[in-house]
């Protein structure tokens, strides 16, 4: 069967569909069997059509429905005829599932033969050993000899360069502060920049506000205090210009 | 058989709501039949012309046999009848009078055992008419043969043509 059904897994048969036109007389007896060997001994499948004491001719088309029986119960297939005639026309045709993805092995970490398909994907020479830089004998001779020079240094020399090494640091530690201090203004500015913008688009319901004055009464009186204002006023007015011919008199 | 259920429901409900008591109930009985015979169209068929005077579904001449399968669930509880064509259901206006021939024939079967004898045990009614017992549960294939021929060996009139296989599961 394994021209017949593809090579998938978990592949399993859950029908046959046959169709053959059976040649004989209509007294000969006759049966055809229909049926696949088990690898494990007699039958995974077998059906026989009795055509004894019946007219040839005419084709039989049948369908069985089957529990999905594995690929690997499904050994070579055959069409016997037992008796007297013989048929034509035969074909058998086999309803299977299977599952999807396992074509390759690599699909999925289920599939059979994964672990083996990825192994042989990983090249042997790049199969190295993991470094480590403090088991490292040239990096350690290095070391030591860098101490060896520190100690033979002299206290001058030595207070010189950790000057040096202070003034770098300082100068470094200044740079990032000072990226850090621009950083964080333009962090504030394109907050701002956000922040303000939530104004620019805010619209306010309502749209324009009309002035709504309503004056109680229609007649609005003269007020009889401003009359006596203007009143004294008028005196007043009088008498400052009456002050300017006192003078000469 | 649906009919015959359908008529008891409608006696049982008249016989209620034909009471004069203010406190009438109907109560309903309801049944739901899936057709235990059923009929289908496997393939269609098509007319070939041999010669301008006749038309037949041989497939030597171009033309294709319609089939039909009937599928039955109770054995010994059907007989299938079919009538092949005597008339066109549409075509141009005829120039004389057509003469039909047609037949059917079992065209293939399920069950070797129980459906090998339908072809022989086959009643022909009639020139068109021929009938089936379905003795047996399973599907039959039908195929169906047709042959127009205009008097006169007059020339069919340019047109579409258009006849009917008809085919009725009848309840034993």
């Amino acid at each position: 069967m394994d021209n017949v059904l593809p090579d998938e897994y978990n592949l399993a048969v859950n029908g046959v569909f046959y169709t053959y036109k059976p040649i004989k007389e209509t007294q000969d007896a006759m049966k055809v069997h229909v049926s696949n060997l088990n690898p494990n001994g007699g039958y995974t499948f077998r059906e026989t059509d009795d055509w004894s004491g019946k007219p040839g001719g005419i084709p039989i088309i049948k369908t069985i429905g089957l529990d999905y029986i594995p690929r690997e119960l499904w050994g070579d297939g055959s069409i016997e005829v037992e008796g007297t005639g013989s048929v034509t026309d035969a074909r058998v045709v086999y309803s299977y599932r299977y599952e999807e993805g396992c074509a390759n092995p690599l699909d999925k970490p289920t599939c059979p033969g994964y672990t083996d398909a990825v192994l042989e994907l990983i090249p042997e020479n790049t199969m190295t050993e993991i470094y480590n830089a403090l088991e490292d004998e040239n990096i350690n001779r290095e070391e030591t000899e860098l101490d060896n020079k520190e100690e033979e240094q002299e206290p001058e020399e030595k207070e010189k360069d950790d000057r040096l090494e202070r003034a770098l640091a300082i100068n470094e530690e200044t740079l990032e502060m000072g990226n850090s201090v621009a950083q964080n203004q333009m962090l504030q500015a394109m907050n701002n920049a956000i922040l303000i913008n939530n104004y620019y688009i805010k619209v306010i319901d309502g749209g324009v506000y009309q002035e709504a004055v309503t004056l109680k009464d229609k007649n609005l009186p003269d007020s009889k205090y401003s009359a006596i204002l203007n009143l004294s006023e008028d005196i007043k007015h009088n008498k400052m210009i009456n002050l300017q011919y006192e003078g000469n008199k | 058989m649906i009919k015959e259920l359908t008529l008891v429901g409608i006696v049982a409900i008249t016989t209620y709501g034909g009471s004069k008591s203010a406190f009438a109930l109907d109560v309903p009985i309801s049944a739901s039949v899936t057709g235990s015979c059923i009929i289908s169209t496997e393939t269609n068929g098509t007319y070939g012309q041999p010669n301008a005077y006749t038309l037949t579904t041989a497939a030597a001449d171009g033309g294709q046999m319609p089939i039909t399968r009937v599928d039955v669930t109770l054995a010994s509880a059907y007989k299938v009848k079919f009538t092949v064509p005597n008339d066109f259901s549409s075509s141009p206006s005829l120039n004389d009078v057509v003469t039909f021939t047609g037949d059917t024939e079992v065209s293939a079967v399920s069950d070797a055992t129980n459906m090998a004898d339908y072809e022989t045990d086959k009643v022909e009614v009639s020139t068109y008419v021929d009938e089936y017992d379905l003795s047996a549960t399973g599907s039959t294939w039908f195929k169906h043969t047709s042959v127009a021929t205009n008097g006169g060996s007059r020339a069919f009139p340019s047109g579409n043509y258009t006849a009917y296989v008809t085919a009725e599961c009848i309840a034993l």
